[in-house]
């Protein structure tokens, strides 16, 4: 395998242009993995570990199966054993359906590849798809185990005894079956831990949901309360069996009777010889556990015969025992009262040891499960209580101490104690994209300023949004801070106001909705050719009026944007920018004031001066010097606007009667307070304060190539 | 402390005849040093010194003096082990000392039972707890010759501390603090008890005797249980953990618990043997008839004379002293009575007792109902206080150890449902969360929950740079771009390479992208494809396996002179056909190695770039197929000429293609001026290129033009 890999290494790849070479290939390499598939599995793939599953619930099952034996022999009559046929059939009916499980198992694990060792120095590691080697790793590993698991010893036994118990020795039969499924019982438990081992190893976990875990548990608890009950069952019947033994020694001892083996059975008890005996012997009052004359100590061993449990149908006497076997190990045989008798005593401290450490296996699992379900909202409270604890320390106001618990509630509604960037930082470039894309992009196409721009743009702008929460009244920006992050809103309304600087007498304010975007000095300091490291300060104040949920994009990442991709520098985006832009809007609309103010001022002065005498020529000389200053101030800025706006497309011209009639209210409304403020001092409206142009991007591409 | 060093570096300056110096530097040296010679009269006074010294020893005293005096460090590997041997050893020591409770028994029958001592079972624990003696007087030679961290403050503010190697500072420290309770726990007081008692045979004796031997193994059993404390912190200050595994602690942890049942039921056997002999002395004290009884009659090794047997046959103690018929009140002991615990045989004795112990310690004794005696009441409220203590312990440190086993499972498993939970609040689609899914498997499988990231972050340089080396180097080398670089820079692009695991259907990147990372291939397989810039009509598509690389435009770009901040931008489409994983080189790494190793820039490295870059590859196919037509045009314009002589435009035509070919042979001309290793590179590559050349269809139309792609500068001059 290695040779014929490393040859492959040694030979460079062909160029595949030709479609049929292509499509041959193809053909060929499909026809390979269903043969492929067919043969050789990976031990990591869906089909593999559901198998894992399929055979972890039969083998739990098949160790459940296995204690029934346990039951087959009853005491049919007085003093003597007889056998439930009808339950031993059915048992081992349904023991064969799941010994066909573990020889499947086996054949599953001779078609199963593995990890090979050196090849796991990086990542998963390589398979081994040799059959060969996988069946001589496997019989050298767990074959022995598997086999001893599977071979079907009690069915064996069971149609041995029922021929050979003619001759007497049901119970010598019954030892030897409850011994094979003890020893064998070894291997079956032995096969589970691996098997866990292995789907954890696949998948991680044993049971999706925490619940599943604890159930789990609980009934690998009741499973050894079922095995417990029934060996105690068994052993029993074992000490009636052998006080019975006992005084038919005795009275063969003591030659006054003669006692036969075959007496103990069952199908003796019509023969006369077996009658004579029953009425003579003193079994039945020496050997009777509901009697305290008797001298055979049966000690925790009576009360399957006080209590009728040996000689009642098979149901009682299976609840029966389960509660027995339930009872004890829950409270680690402490109510069982024993003899001196050297295997009941090791029975009660192996009863007493199981219960200790299911019971601490039960609780640490149970906890641990139920810890696993509960641990964010415990982190959640854990978080909230250091908050509130903080506060209270630190004695903020009662104002900060409720807009802080408003965000953390906001925060936990919309994240759920999740963090979203770790779970992000794991997953692969693509995916990660894929995923951006689908949580940014509808909503960034709303953004009308993102509409302009292709998908390959759209995609690294998508990287670096990040999600931005503000409560209401959190101011995101003040006027003169630096502005450090660009936010485009998506849910939730913004006021963005400016004061020119802090100029008295000056306000404009608007409001932000879905759509628009503020920060955007920005995307001005991004675009300059110099990258100087100091960030633009904010020319206006915005302040959250409900929630807001926005992107922000960061003064790096627009940077980088910026300069990776020559696209952003257009002229469409220009265009674009300006037109949504409210700083330009702003601008804009005090260059339509100032213009409108200029025209009703030089009108009024040529309507007086058509009405004056030349007594007044030396005032009006003096208003038209000013006019004429204005004039000149702003006609180099109209100059220079002009001289661009020639140049611009059709395109240009739609987007400015856009913009013109999205403007007309807001014009309308400045103009009534402004002549309201001329009744007031025609002073103060003459001396006009003057907004400055805002700085304008550089969108050309020739400057940066110098 | 001078003096110390002084004779540590006598010790030290002498290496070779270490054993002759440790022989020497007590007499001579300190006389010498009190005496202040002059330093050049002492080598003088060495030389005779030893001669006479080693004339006068043995060989065997030499060697057994050297091994008597060596001094162990505390932190060794031998003190290490000791510990571990010695801590075992004391559990089976403290699991030994019970079984002296056993020793007392009753004999006789129902109708005159007696007190007699089961002799084997004595010699046979006499022996056993010899041998754990033995232990006990090791560790206190071993404790002699183990130095200390001198306790100054000066030595423990940096690292380790200093360590003392004076035989008589340790001697002296041992002294003051351990060595009182290791005498305490090694006297062999079980053993001079039993012999004493095996020379008397009077009865009243036999049972002071008795409560001497349970009184004296009590108390001597708590300082030998005090042992095991500092013991067991000392290895977990020397290691960290007692037990290497949690299975490991779990068992041991349950065989504390055996212990104190293994303790508790020898204990209340003992007690209950006393209470039922001293009924008997009580009656017996109390009997006046016609025979008077004496305490030696409760024997089982009295003399059986006419007076003892006449005795027997009036005597009533026996029947006052019934457990069941009688007027005495045995409480909790009543049981081992009644059964006939007292008089069995061993094993049927011990394993009663073991069980007896294990469930009223686990039951915190609930089911004892005691009589008024104030023995037995303060016996009851050992136990439940006990039972408390050890069930709560086994079952915090059972589920500590638990937790430590499933502690990674359970982070995946939150890992996994935060995933999905955050999957479906965002609503994602179906196919996009299959993808996270399978993502994350895949990644469960490749690192079984693990950062290796912050594993490697934690070890020191060197140990980094070895295990990346180890991790990295073997299958690097499989890469044959990086097989003709050295192996200084193999270890500087080892030390920067990330494992990329990328699922199937991933792009990893995308026609037009920024390309930051350069991947190479370690297994499965990729496509790799381009539409030359979206051009209609132009479509590459190769098949990427291991040993090949893509992101290849990054190496142009990071060997460029000027230090422009823009990425390069992708010319292919990159799909992951299978699972792949990927060794990867990042941007800034790799224009770091290019900046860092000037060897980088080389002639050999850029013919092996050129010759397994699927770039140039695609680019040498254009070129070819491009020839190919241009000749075939050739050769169709040829014979059109021939035939159609008379007209001279197309004569005109023709010497204009002649002007431009000769243009592209003046451009090829630098090309011949390679070495020969190039033309063998170039040869090979034509032979494998030579079956997608034939299966090109020939084409009329004009075949668009494939720029070349932009050559990364190999040239050191140029840095410079």
């Amino acid at each position: 395998m290695n040779k014929i890999r490393s040859l492959r290494c040694l030979l460079p790849e062909t160029i595949t242009s030709a479609s049929t070479a292509a499509s041959n290939r193809g053909s060929d390499g499909s026809q390979f993995s269903v043969l492929w598939r067919h043969q050789i599995l990976d031990p990591d793939s869906n089909i593999v570990t559901y198998w894992n599953h399929v055979f972890l619930i039969t083998s739990i099952l098949a160790l459940f199966l296995d204690p029934f034996y346990f039951y087959v022999p009853y005491v049919g009559g007085p003093a003597c054993l007889s056998i439930d046929i009808s339950l031993a059939a059915t048992v081992t009916f349904f023991r064969t359906v799941a010994d066909i499980f573990h020889l499947l198992h086996i054949f599953m694990k001779f078609r199963t590849a593995f990890v090979a060792r050196s090849s796991r120095v990086f990542g998963r590691g390589e398979l081994v798809m040799d059959s060969r080697e996988i069946a001589m790793r496997y019989l050298k590993t767990d074959f022995l185990i598997d086999v001893a698991a599977m071979l079907p010893l009690p069915q064996l036994v069971i149609w041995l005894v029922i021929p050979a118990a003619t001759n007497g020795t049901a119970n010598h039969a019954n030892s030897t079956l409850a011994l094979i499924v003890l020893v064998q019982y070894i291997p079956r438990s032995f096969i589970i831990f691996p098997l866990n081992q292995r789907i954890i190893k696949t998948t991680g976990f044993i049971a999706k949901t925490a619940w599943a875990g604890a159930a789990y548990n609980l009934l690998l608890y009741i499973l050894a309360s079922h095995v417990l009950g029934a060996m105690w069952y068994l052993s029993s019947i074992g000490r009636q069996f052998s006080c019975w033994s006992n005084v038919c020694k005795k009275d063969n001892a003591l030659r006054v009777l003669d006692c036969l083996p075959s007496f103990l059975d069952c199908k003796s008890l019509e023969q006369p010889e077996r009658q004579y005996w029953q009425n003579v012997t003193q079994v039945l009052s020496h050997c009777d556990a509901t009697s305290s004359t008797t001298n055979f100590k049966f000690g925790m061993f009576a009360e399957a015969f006080t209590t009728q449990v040996a000689t009642t149908d098979f149901v009682s006497k299976y609840l029966y025992c389960l509660w027995w076997g339930l009872r004890n190990l829950s409270s680690y045989g402490q109510n069982i009262t024993t003899s001196v008798y050297l295997g009941e005593t090791l029975f009660c401290i192996t009863i007493c040891i199981f219960g200790l450490i299911l019971f601490t296996l039960l609780i640490g699992n149970m906890q641990s499960s139920l810890q696993s379900m509960s641990v964010r909202v415990e982190e959640w409270r854990v978080k909230r209580r250091d908050t509130e604890e903080w506060m209270r320390h630190r004695q903020l106001p009662p104002e900060l101490q409720e807009r802080v618990r408003r965000f953390v509630q906001y925060k936990w509604l919309a994240t759920r104690g999740v963090d979203e960037e770790s779970i992000l930082h794991s997953l692969p470039t693509d995916l990660r994209r894929e995923i951006q894309r689908h949580l940014c992009l509808s909503l960034v196409r709303r953004v009308p300023f993102f509409s302009q721009m292709d998908d390959q743009l759209l995609d690294a702008i998508c990287g670096c949004l990040v999600s931005s929460l503000s409560t209401a009244g959190t101011y995101i920006f003040r006027e003169g801070d630096p502005v450090n992050e660009m936010l485009f809103v998506i849910r939730g309304q913004i006021e963005s106001s400016t004061t020119n600087g802090g100029r008295s007498g000056f306000f404009n304010s608007t409001t932000l909705r879905p759509g628009d975007f503020c920060g955007e000095e920005l995307l001005t300091w991004a675009l300059m050719p110099n990258s100087t490291l100091n960030l633009p300060s904010s020319t206006r104040s915005v302040r959250a009026l409900s929630e807001v949920e926005a992107f922000a994009l960061s003064a790096e990442d627009l940077k980088f944007v910026a300069h990776q991709f020559k696209r952003l520098q257009s002229k469409k985006l220009q265009h674009a920018f300006r037109y949504y832009s409210h700083q330009w809007r702003a601008w804009g609309a005090c260059f339509v004031q100032s213009a409108w103010r200029r025209y009703k001022r030089r009108k009024l002065a040529k309507e007086l001066s058509l009405h004056e005498s030349s007594g007044y020529y030396y005032p009006d000389e003096t208003g038209y010097n000013e006019e004429d200053e204005e004039t000149r101030e702003y006609y180099y800025g109209s100059d220079e606007e002009g001289g661009s706006m020639d140049n611009t497309n059709l395109g240009a011209t739609i987007l400015a009667s856009k913009f013109a009639a999205n403007t007309r209210r807001g014009t309308n409304q400045k103009a009534s307070s402004s002549s309201t403020g001329k009744k007031d001092g025609s002073s103060t409206s003459l001396k006009m304060p003057q907004l400055f142009k805002p700085d304008e991007p550089d969108f050309s591409i020739d400057k940066e190539d110098v | 402390m001078e003096l110390r060093k002084d004779k540590l570096l006598m010790f030290y300056s002498e290496g070779k005849e270490s054993k002759e110096a440790k022989w020497a530097v007590n007499d001579p040296m300190s006389k010498s040093y009190k005496l202040s010679l002059p330093s050049a009269l002492r080598p003088d006074n060495l030389l005779p010194g030893n001669r006479l010294r080693y004339t006068d020893a043995s060989k065997s005293k030499s060697s057994k003096v050297s091994w008597y005096k060596t001094i162990l460090d505390p932190g060794s590997e031998i003190v290490l082990k000791w510990n571990w041997v010695f801590i075992v050893s004391c559990m089976v020591a403290l699991f030994i000392d019970p079984l002296y409770f056993f020793v007392p028994a009753i004999g006789g029958d129902k109708n005159y039972p007696c007190a007699r001592t089961d002799t084997s079972l004595s010699i046979l624990v006499t022996f056993f707890r010899t041998i754990a003696d033995l232990f006990y007087l090791l560790h206190i030679f071993i404790k002699f010759r183990t130095g200390f961290i001198a306790p100054n403050s000066s030595t423990r503010v940096f690292g380790r501390g200093e360590l003392v190697m004076d035989p008589k500072a340790i001697a002296w420290r041992y002294i003051k603090s351990d060595f009182i309770i290791d005498l305490i726990a090694t006297l062999p007081l079980p053993q001079i008890v039993i012999w004493f008692v095996i020379s008397t045979t009077k009865s009243y004796r036999f049972d002071h005797n008795n409560n001497a031997i349970a009184l004296i193994v009590l108390l001597q059993y708590i300082p030998r249980f005090y042992l095991i404390i500092p013991l067991s912190s000392q290895i977990v200050k020397a290691t960290g953990v007692v037990t290497k595994t949690a299975w490991a602690g779990a068992a041991y942890n349950l065989l504390l618990y055996m212990l104190a049942s293994h303790v508790l039921g020898a204990a209340w056997y003992i007690l209950s043997v006393d209470r039922y002999t001293s009924c008997w002395k009580s009656r017996c004290n109390g009997e006046a008839g016609q025979v008077n009884c004496q305490l030696y009659y409760l024997d089982c090794d009295s003399m059986y004379d006419n007076n003892q047997m006449t005795w027997a046959n009036v005597t009533k103690v026996f029947k006052l002293c019934d457990a069941r018929n009688g007027e005495f009140k045995y409480g909790i002991f009543g049981n081992a009575i009644t059964k006939n615990v007292v008089s069995s045989q061993f094993f049927e004795r011990y394993f009663y007792c073991l069980w007896w112990g294990l469930q009223q310690l686990s039951s915190y004794g609930q089911n004892l109902s005691t009589t008024m005696f104030m023995g037995e009441t303060t016996f009851a409220v050992l136990i439940a206080i006990f039972g408390l203590v050890l069930f709560a312990h086994l079952i915090g440190n059972m589920q500590t150890y638990l937790q430590s086993l499933t502690v990674r499972l359970e982070e995946w498993r939150l890992k996994k449902r935060d995933t999905e939970e955050w999957m479906r609040h965002r609503q994602l689609p179906e196919e996009l969360r299959n993808r996270v899914r399978r993502y994350e498997q895949y990644k469960w499988l490749a690192t079984r929950g693990v950062d290796e990231e912050v594993l490697l972050q934690s070890l020191p340089t060197d140990l980094r740079r070895d295990i990346q080396r180890h991790l990295c180097l073997d299958l690097v080398r499989r890469v044959p771009f990086f097989s003709q670089m050295d192996d200084q820079l193999l270890d500087a692009i080892c030390e920067r390479l990330v494992s990329s695991l990328c699922t199937e259907g991933t792009y990893l990147v995308r026609e037009g992208d920024l390309i930051s990372e350069m991947l190479f291939i370690i297994r499965g397989r990729l496509e790799s494809s381009t539409t030359n810039g979206g051009r209609t009509g132009f479509f590459n598509s190769i098949i990427l396996r291991p040993g090949d690389f893509c992101g290849e435009e990054l190496l142009s770009w990071a060997l460029l002179p000027k230090s422009t901040l823009n990425l390069p931008s992708s010319t292919r489409t990159v799909r992951a056909l299978v699972e792949v994983e990927a060794f990867a080189l990042r941007a800034e790494d790799l224009k770091f190695v290019a900046n860092q190793f000037r060897r980088l820039h080389s002639k050999k490295l850029q013919h092996t770039f050129r010759f397994y870059s699927h770039h140039w590859r695609t680019w040498a196919a254009c070129f070819i197929q491009a020839a190919w037509r241009r000749y075939k045009r050739r050769v169709m314009e040829n014979n059109l000429t021939a035939i159609e002589s008379m007209e001279n435009e197309e004569g005109e035509v023709g010497e204009e293609l002649v002007v431009v070919e000769e243009e592209e042979c003046v451009e090829e001309s630098p090309r011949t001026k390679m070495n020969l290793g190039v033309m063998v590179l170039a040869s090979r590559f034509a032979a494998n290129t030579r079956r997608g050349v034939a299966a090109q269809r020939v084409k009329d139309v004009e075949l668009p033009r494939f720029k070349k792609p932009e050559e990364p500068d190999f040239s050191a001059e140029h840095d410079d």
